[in-house]
């Protein structure tokens, strides 16, 4: 089994090829379906996760001109689905916060009830965890970044990654015990 | 790869395979956009010149901030041929890589460590969060011992106490506990009156990692041996951020003095910055901030009283030597004097930026203009300190590239744009907009294309 993602690839374009306004729907065409992919790994429901990318295409469309190539891009789009779950996941908090439960709609049991037992409780269990928790680890062991393109994803420090990551494990061992009892 | 970790990996491959390209509601990519300020050179000649304006640039701010200090009276056609013939090759996609603050805000690990584990200082002094995190224990060299109590989170997080040592001068050393994992809060520990005190946050500056209430994020690192905080500004995406730089209350100067407990910790802002999203490197602004046209403005020279908007009024007054402004609000004079003038103009229309108002007076000299703009803080009328590495007003860098200041929206913005030759007919190769302090009298600059 591999861990690497469409996301971790190289892109194989000198680091001083400058984008193009044409370069963008080519990384639309790459990279959206892996993008949304890990958004639906973050906020785990395909329409917000839609949201959020079409969010990060259009942000890097406004500063297309900024970036000095596809890599970069890369790197800018997977912040913005990073940051721009994190912001969909406060939402729907305060959204709890504020409307009566029957008005919300759980995110996406149907999509996993046709997976596997075990991966249905490791994918609960990952519900239980911080925000940032959860990105560190879908960043790591989905999208099979380095410490150092999850710190830049993340906007958080390299040593940050690792002690969240270490946590994060303990914490998901703890909950599928729990839950196996 | 450990079990529990291959398991966790299957389960994310197994959910992200769910969602196929035919599963995907139909979409296109997003229109680009181009900004309508900044073109591209068009040769490599100019983007070299672009080069050396942006290194001039940081020249001026060394030498002095005085524009008229600065500027040459030299042909600004001979400057140009003679500065573009010894300039060497540049790639011509430099113009995207002024920063303005390149490796300014970088970022030192703090060295978070876990309850329990001790961290020592150089000087031999050692601070422990208990293993149960409630208690933090600062013992000296001599064996002492201080104890203050801490919150633990409701998540059974543990407290971490910061390994990287913390000097705030003679306020002596600090001691940062870490609260939580999400969205951590900071305490920062100072040793003041024999306790260990926890600081409080003053100036309305959020400390450690979250969002306001406005929904800004907030973020607080270290920074060599500086501790920063910077507060997102705009729009999320831009990022944009007010970067501050935190001092902590000292015992006082002078030994007859007894030792205050007040502990605070104070920030100072050291301006707006664009940074990238992890580490504090500095990026190019986008350009969110559309430029609006240069006002057209009168002037008054001295002896000619001008009334402004809010009912103010203001004069220059001869004093014999060199000229003072006074201003006149509700019948109480305010008056300073305006250094190194000789010949100065009051702005008929005041500039009204974000909350400040303030008066600006220019001066002529050639092709240059120096520009000084004075605020009303603290009951006292001040002469704005210009901070940063801008050049301020109308004139030429050391290297004879022109800069120009204007401003605009009705004297809701002042521009300075930094041109990448002596003639100035071209895209500037920076535009900064000036944000103006009033309490602190100081005008600082923010890079916005």
């Amino acid at each position: 089994m591999t861990t690497t993602s469409p996301l971790s690839g190289n892109p194989g374009v000198s680091d001083r090829e400058r984008l193009a306004a044409g370069d963008l729907a080519e990384l639309y065409a790459a990279h959206r379906l892996s993008l949304v992919r890990l958004a639906i790994l973050l906020v785990d429901d395909q329409a917000s996760a839609e949201d959020v990318v079409q969010d990060a295409f259009a942000h890097l469309a406004g500063r297309l001109h900024q970036l000095r190539d596809r890599h970069a891009a890369l790197g800018y789009l997977r912040t913005s689905v990073v940051n721009g779950s994190r912001s969909a996941l406060r939402r729907r908090r305060t959204a709890r916060g504020y409307v009566p439960p029957r008005d919300v709609e759980p995110p996406g049991p149907d999509d996993r009830a046709v997976l596997a037992e075990e991966h249905r409780e490791v994918l609960a269990a990952l519900d239980t965890l911080a925000p940032r928790q959860r990105e560190v680890l879908v960043l790591r062991y989905w999208s099979g970044l380095s410490e150092a393109e999850i710190a830049e994803a993340c906007g958080i420090s390299r040593g940050s990654v690792k002690s969240t990551a270490s946590r994060a494990l303990d914490v998901l061992e703890t909950t599928l015990k729990e839950q196996s009892r | 790869m450990n079990a529990l970790e291959t398991r966790l990996a299957e389960a994310l491959h197994a959910r992200a395979d769910q969602l196929d390209t035919p599963d995907l509601t139909p979409g296109t990519p997003p229109a680009v956009v181009t900004p309508l300020h900044r073109r591209r050179p068009v040769v490599a000649g100019v983007a070299a010149l672009a080069l050396v304006a942006a290194a001039a640039v940081v020249a001026v701010a060394v030498s002095g901030s005085d524009p008229v200090g600065s500027t040459r009276q030299q042909d600004p056609g001979i400057a140009t041929q003679s500065t573009s013939a010894v300039a060497p090759p540049v790639d011509p996609s430099v113009d995207d890589e002024i920063t303005g603050a390149d490796g300014r805000f970088e970022e030192t690990d703090l060295g978070y460590v876990d309850p329990g584990t001790p961290v020592t200082t150089s000087d031999g002094w050692t601070g422990v969060v208990s293993t149960d995190s409630t208690t933090l224990t600062v013992t000296s060299d001599q064996g002492e011992t201080w104890t203050a109590d801490l919150e633990v989170a409701q998540d059974g997080s543990p407290n971490r106490l910061a390994g990287a040592q913390l000097d705030f001068g003679q306020a002596g050393a600090g001691w940062l506990v870490r609260y939580g994992d999400e969205y951590a809060e900071l305490t920062l520990f100072n040793l003041r009156s024999d306790r260990l005190v926890a600081a409080t946050v003053t100036g309305g500056v959020p400390f450690g990692d979250g969002f306001t209430e406005g929904d800004a994020g907030y973020r607080t690192w270290l920074n060599g041996t500086i501790l920063r905080t910077r507060v997102a500004v705009g729009a999320p995406d831009e990022q944009r951020y007010d970067v501050y730089h935190w001092e902590l209350t000292g015992p006082g100067e002078g030994g007859e003095q007894p030792d205050s407990d007040v502990v605070d910790l104070v920030p100072v802002k050291d301006g707006t910055f664009c940074l990238d999203g992890a580490a504090g490197t500095a990026i190019r602004c986008a350009p969110g901030t559309v430029l609006q046209p240069e006002d057209e403005v009168g002037a008054a020279e001295a002896g000619t009283p001008t009334t402004f908007a809010d009912g103010s009024v203001g004069d220059l007054v001869p004093t014999g030597g060199g000229f003072d402004l006074q201003i006149t609000v509700d019948g109480v004079p305010l008056r300073t004097s305006i250094p190194r003038v000789s010949q100065p103009a009051l702005d008929t229309r005041m500039l009204r930026i974000g909350d400040a108002l303030g008066y600006l007076v220019r001066e002529e000299s050639g092709d240059s203009t120096a520009f000084k703009v004075f605020v009303i803080s603290g009951g006292d009328l001040v002469l704005a300190t210009v901070t940063g590495d801008v050049p301020f007003g109308n004139g030429y860098t050391e290297e004879s590239a022109r800069f120009r200041t204007y401003p605009a929206g009705g004297g809701t913005a002042l521009y300075t744009e930094v041109f990448g030759d002596a003639i100035g007919d071209g895209p500037p190769v920076a535009v900064y907009s000036w944000d103006l302090d009033a309490p602190q009298a100081e005008l600082r600059p923010v890079l916005v294309g």
